[in-house]
């Protein structure tokens, strides 16, 4: 049998600026890539496995599980094969069959699949709506309450940190204490945080943090981190009775080979960049108010940002494609031109956008990419 | 990036620039071994030197500090590669890699560390003429080393210092070696070493900082010393 052409190269991250916010978090660091060659092959980390994936001391998974949950301030943590699976796991085991979770109206659709998954049925917390579509705590409160005074029991609240629209910074300590408070366990959704900003699960008063290593954490797909506190061990690393050694939520063994060992070697990385979060919000800021001096072009959800994901509302550039030859695809093909690719072909209405990690020269270089297209579509 | 390896990179760059500008003239491949470890490590400068391609987007101009530590990666890679090709016969083997062969043909070097082993075969010694010390030549050594070392400890690393002798020997007859060099750190492992082997084998002893950048002219000038005493 003689195969496609399946067009397996991929050049776009390294010869053009990529503003596309689901890239920017998962880009390797140097050490990654060096793992990445050096454990490219199927099971790689399982030459010294006595069993538990998690306890392999060669390379030592143990020791970086241990710094991992240091990392979040977790009592115990698992990699998963990225954030959805951990949501998934965590539902599993807390809940049963048509039970019902409250969730943000931000939430990523991987919740809702999650809970799909598991037959569960959803309660949302609605946002404030538009420009800012905020979840406040007190609207978090006051469905969570309604839902309990309704079902009498909420097994899980989830709550997304930061929302894959609007880029928005939820309140996650206040939320956090208003679900202690109300004895509800809160899986906080750190998909676009953790990797980027400190995560202090404890601080933040949350039973469960699940984060995205291809998302935000430096590594090579599929990963993602499922941290816990100590009292929910016993449901979710439940070992199976026939094979004693495995935890039956993770089917074993959970991340092995390139995913694992690139977090790993791209840990030292995040925590130095973490410690950097202030500076990328800066720089989110400065770009956010460089891109409104084209009028016609705003921020919504929350201002200032808090986040270097950011959404614009762009009618300046809509207005533009109606009557441009290329309709919508002059602001993609524009863009490309200049080297920078991540808004989607013929997408002039709205977009979202990132510049994570990116130096202050390349993200003027951005923005005065953008004011030159205005200034010379606009005429 | 630190200082240490910025001029590390400009030195490197001095030493590229001293070497004479002959025209290189490539060869049929001999047959040969593939030098994995220099392999792998081509691959993990050009690596290091690939995140320069993200740094610098869109246009990949690199500024005189950038380009320095950018070209020195490759120069890395570069040395590593002529080493592989060299082990084919493609190319000629480099002058001092040459020298430092020619020169160490009857000497034994033992050292304390891996990486020095590796930095030592990079400038040209014979694999086969190294001996890693990881333990000292003596068990009582050891005592001295780590008083409260448990007496079944001592019994595991008894063996591995039988090893190290052994191994010492067999070398020594099989490759008629007469000269021995110890290289290794100014810590209490390398002067107990030195001592044991100069005692035992009438050693050189070198122990300085930072071994495993040691330069050719260093290394140069210790095979002199312990290949011609006095
Ligand atoms: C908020 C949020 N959660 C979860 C995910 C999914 O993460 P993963 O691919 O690790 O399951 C995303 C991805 O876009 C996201 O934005």
């Amino acid at each position: 049998m003689e195969c496609q052409n399946y067009g397996l190269n991929r050049s776009i991250e390294r010869e053009n600026l990529n503003l596309n916010p689901l890239q920017r978090g998962g880009v390797l660091s140097a050490a990654a890539r060096e793992a990445l060659y050096d454990f490219g092959d199927g099971y790689s980390v399982c030459d010294y496995c006595a069993g538990r994936l998690d306890e392999i001391s060669k390379p030592s998974i143990g020791g970086f599980l241990e710094d991992l949950a240091k990392f979040i301030n977790v009592d115990a943590v698992r990699t998963v094969h990225g954030a959805r699976e951990g949501k998934f796991a965590i539902m599993h085991a807390l809940c049963d069959n048509g039970d019902t979770i409250v969730l943000d109206g931000n939430a990523h659709y991987t919740s809702h699949l999650a809970a799909e998954r598991n037959h569960l049925k959803m309660i949302e917390v609605p946002s404030t709506g538009s420009p800012e579509f905020e979840i406040t705590p007190e609207k978090y409160q006051e469905t969570l309450e309604n839902a309990l005074d309704t079902h009498g029991e909420i097994k899980l609240a989830l709550l997304t940190h930061v929302d894959g629209n609007y880029g928005n910074l939820t309140n996650a300590k206040k939320i956090g204490k208003i679900c202690q408070d109300a004895g509800v366990p809160l899986l906080l959704n750190c998909a676009y945080s953790m990797g980027r900003l400190p995560i202090d699960a404890k601080d933040l008063n949350v039973d469960f943090v699940v984060g995205s290593g291809h998302k935000s954490m430096a590594a090579s797909g599929p990963i993602g981190v499922l941290g816990m506190k100590e009292e929910w061990g016993d449901k979710l690393l439940q070992k199976s009775p026939r094979h004693q050694k495995k935890e039956i939520e993770m089917l074993g063994c959970t991340s092995r080979g390139a995913p694992i060992a690139t977090l790993m070697a791209s840990l030292p990385h995040l925590i130095d960049r973490v410690s950097k979060w202030d500076d990328e919000v800066d720089k989110a800021r400065n770009f956010v108010s460089q891109m409104e001096e084209i009028e016609g072009v705003m921020q919504v959800g929350l201002r200032p940002t808090n986040h270097d994901l950011v959404r614009f509302e762009t009618p300046f550039f809509h207005e533009i494609a109606q009557k441009h030859s290329r309709r919508g695809f002059f602001l993609y093909e524009e863009l490309k031109k200049r080297k920078i690719v991540g808004i989607k072909r013929g997408q002039t209405e709205w977009f979202k956008c990132s510049a994570y990690g990116m130096t202050e020269e390349q993200v003027d270089y951005i923005a005065a990419s953008f004011k030159e297209i205005a200034e010379k579509s606009g005429n | 990036m630190d200082k240490n390896r910025f001029n590390q990179a400009e030195n490197l760059i001095k030493k590229a620039a001293s070497v004479e500008n002959k025209t290189e003239v490539i060869k049929e491949a001999q047959e040969g071994i593939i030098n994995v470890e220099l392999f792998d490590k081509t691959l993990k400068d050009l690596i290091e030197a690939d995140d320069f391609i993200y740094s610098s987007l869109p246009f990949h101009k690199l500024n005189l500090e950038e380009s320095k530590l950018f070209t020195s990666k490759i120069l890395d890679a570069r040395e590593n590669i002529n080493g592989i090709l060299s082990d084919f016969g493609v190319i000629e083997k480099p002058k001092s890699e040459e020298k430092i062969s020619d020169l160490s043909h009857e000497l034994l070097i033992i050292t304390t560390k891996n990486n020095f082993k590796k930095s030592l075969i990079k400038l040209g010694i014979n694999v086969q003429q190294i001996v890693v010390a990881g333990v000292p030549l003596k068990a009582e050594d050891m005592k001295k080393i780590n008083p409260k070392i448990p007496d079944t400890a001592l019994n595991g690393i008894s063996k591995k210092i039988e090893h190290v002798q052994n191994d010492i020997i067999r070398k020594m007859d099989k490759m008629n070696l007469k000269y021995v060099l110890v290289v290794a750190e100014p810590d209490l492992n390398g002067n107990i070493l030195g001592k044991r082997a100069k005692e035992n084998y009438n050693a050189f002893v070198n122990l300085e900082k930072d071994l495993k950048d040691i330069k050719v002219d260093r290394l140069i000038e210790l095979i002199l010393c312990a290949t011609q005493p006095n």
